[in-house]
């Protein structure tokens, strides 16, 4: 720090500048996502039903209620299973095809851009054109499955209780594998050309070189992947609420934000609806967490 | 260029159709009637039916079309895209130019906002909104009201917004600003003369993927909006498909779902670099 930076005196001129230029942006941040965001656990506090209703201290009321929700187990548990299928598909296939595009082959740019095209949708038309192609008369699903006389398989995906989660998990797989190519191939573009020159001149194969050289270097993008999955798969809302909306399906498509949607803007109950909001929250935290201390990245 | 081995170019054009051929099928569905719709998946339409996008545009059997909401939409997006890139520049080169006490913290608070999910904050929002009456301004409170749904995609676009941009605003040169304050420029004419124009290539990639994400946005707009002839183009196209499926006319709902997907289309065609800048820009930090 020089001497001239150094002086007290304080300059007003520019400390009323930065303050001008600051507080558009923070006053909007401040009331607009910090103050509800953290009043959200003072709101799950209490009982409070109706927008003019009266807003009732009750404690941790709620959140005992919820532990005894079948309802939100069993949202959560479809959140899991929406996880899982959705984690077993794009983790493998990201990792194949981020690997086939860091290369320099013809067409890379084609692909890339292609791959990346459905993170550019908006989640309702995907969701709808995905109602469409779903459809079990006219959808093209069942179309080519019936072209391939795979008659038996040409179900009603969206209306069936042990086929309406995976394929909405499915869709989402559409909509952003594209994104973990793109996370997972910058991963692989910055591991240095060295490590795998030397690996060839030991003769190391193709595969060899995956298995122990991108793979241990991609671990903590791997990591970061996994964590975002969790993330979204416990925060799934439009998909679910626009393509099998859980009222539709006996309860099969319940998950956590559609359950909370119900209770708060269906049903009013605004505290309770927020509880479930910080339960959510909290849960997707601890998982977080729980990744960061078991999956070890050097 | 080389050329990779056979397996890994048909796994690549495998999947490039799976992304590709359900939008050819929307497009030329959107030319089909209904019976033909109904009588083969996979046939071409007979002769298009382009009245298929003037139903889906002004409305079809007595229900709304997306016309409206598509106007609806582009003023928020507008509007919205403006405000984030005029506040978020200013408050990220006071936070990057100006390093005073608490500087790092701040920026620290809003990039956080980058990992808040949306949804804890939803029902006090909308009570705060529906709350908020100002009289002359919004006697009735917020929710509804474009003005609530701007100051609330412009807040919630900030953290990711300072973000990107707090890149470009630290590899600014400093000989420039002290040039132009020796050309006699007061603070707000070195700012936005000199130190904006800079910053441009970053403006562009916050520019893009803010406007991506506000004409896409659905859950807030979902909770924020009640009245249909306010909806955006999300909702309506979410309502109309929900009604439609015990309605008639789907040539005109593909060609609906295709409107809608036009406009992206062509935003990724121009500014697919930016768009996957934007992207790894917002996962890295995470």
């Amino acid at each position: 720090m020089g001497a001239a930076q150094r002086r007290r005196k304080t300059d007003w001129g520019t400390a009323g500048f930065v303050v001008g230029l600051l507080a558009p942006g923070l006053l909007l941040y401040f009331f607009l996502v910090l103050w509800p965001m953290g009043q959200s656990f003072w709101v799950a506090l209490h009982r409070w039903r109706g927008v003019s209703g009266r807003m009732t201290f009750v404690g941790l009321d709620n959140f005992a209620e919820l532990l005894r929700d079948e309802k939100l187990r069993f949202a959560l548990g479809h959140n899991l299973v929406f996880l899982v299928i959705v984690a077993l598909t794009i983790i493998p296939l990201a990792l194949f095809f981020a690997n086939a595009l860091a290369q320099r082959l013809r067409g890379v740019e084609l692909f890339r851009a292609l791959f990346l095209f459905p993170n550019v949708v908006s989640m309702v038309a995907v969701s709808t054109l995905w109602m469409f192609l779903y459809n079990p008369n006219w959808g093209l699903v069942n179309a080519t499955l019936r072209a391939l006389h795979l008659d038996a398989l040409a179900v009603t995906w969206l209306a069936d209780a042990r086929t309406v989660l995976p394929a909405v998990a499915l869709t989402y797989v559409w909509y952003v594998l594209g994104f973990y190519v793109l996370l997972l191939r910058a991963g692989i573009q910055g591991i240095s050309a060295d490590v795998n020159e030397a690996a060839i001149v030991d003769g190391a194969t193709e595969r060899q070189r995956f298995r122990f050289i991108t793979l241990p270097l991609l671990n903590e993008i791997l990591r970061l992947s996994v964590i975002y999955l969790v993330i979204n798969s416990f925060n799934v809302f439009a998909l679910v609420w626009i393509m099998a909306p859980p009222s539709g399906t006996g309860g099969a498509t319940e998950v956590a934000l559609t359950y909370l949607y119900q209770k708060g803007f269906v049903e009013q109950q605004f505290g309770y609806s927020t509880a479930i909001g910080a339960v959510n929250f909290v849960l997707v935290m601890g998982i977080t967490l729980l990744l960061q201390r078991i999956w070890r990245v050097e | 260029m080389r050329r990779g081995s056979p397996f890994v170019y048909a796994a690549l054009c495998g999947y490039s159709l799976l992304i590709v051929f359900p939008l050819i099928w929307l497009v030329y569905t959107s030319l089909k009637s209904t019976p033909e719709i109904f009588k083969s998946a996979w046939a071409l339409p007979e002769s298009p039916r382009w009245e298929n996008f003037s139903a889906a545009w002004s409305g079809m059997s007595g229900e709304p079309g997306l016309g409206p909401y598509f106007w609806n939409s582009c003023t928020l997006t507008i509007l919205s895209v403006f405000l984030i890139l005029a506040i978020g520049a200013m408050a990220t080169y006071a936070l990057t130019r100006f390093p005073f006490r608490g500087a790092q913290f701040l920026m620290n608070t809003f990039v956080s906002g980058m990992v808040f999910p949306i949804f804890l904050a939803v029902v006090p929002l909308f009570l705060l909104l529906n709350q908020t009456r100002i009289p002359g301004i919004a006697p009735k409170g917020f929710v509804d009201h474009y003005a609530g749904l701007v100051a609330v995609y412009v807040a919630y676009s900030l953290p990711f917004t300072v973000f990107v941009l707090s890149g470009f605003f630290r590899a600014l040169p400093n000989e420039l600003s002290e040039a132009a304050s020796i050309d006699g420029a007061g603070r707000w004419q070195t700012f936005a003369r000199v130190m904006l124009p800079l910053a441009r290539p970053g403006l562009i990639v916050a520019g893009v993927f803010n406007v991506i994400g506000i004409w896409n946005e659905y859950p807030l707009a979902l909770v924020l909006i009640t009245d249909r002839s306010r909806y955006t183009l999300p909702l309506g196209l979410a309502q109309i498909t929900q009604r439609q499926q015990y309605s008639v006319d789907f040539g005109a709902l593909f060609a609906a779902l295709l409107l809608v997907l036009l406009p992206t289309m062509a935003i990724y065609l121009i500014f697919q670099r930016q768009v996957s800048e934007g992207l790894m820009a917002g996962a890295v930090k995470g």
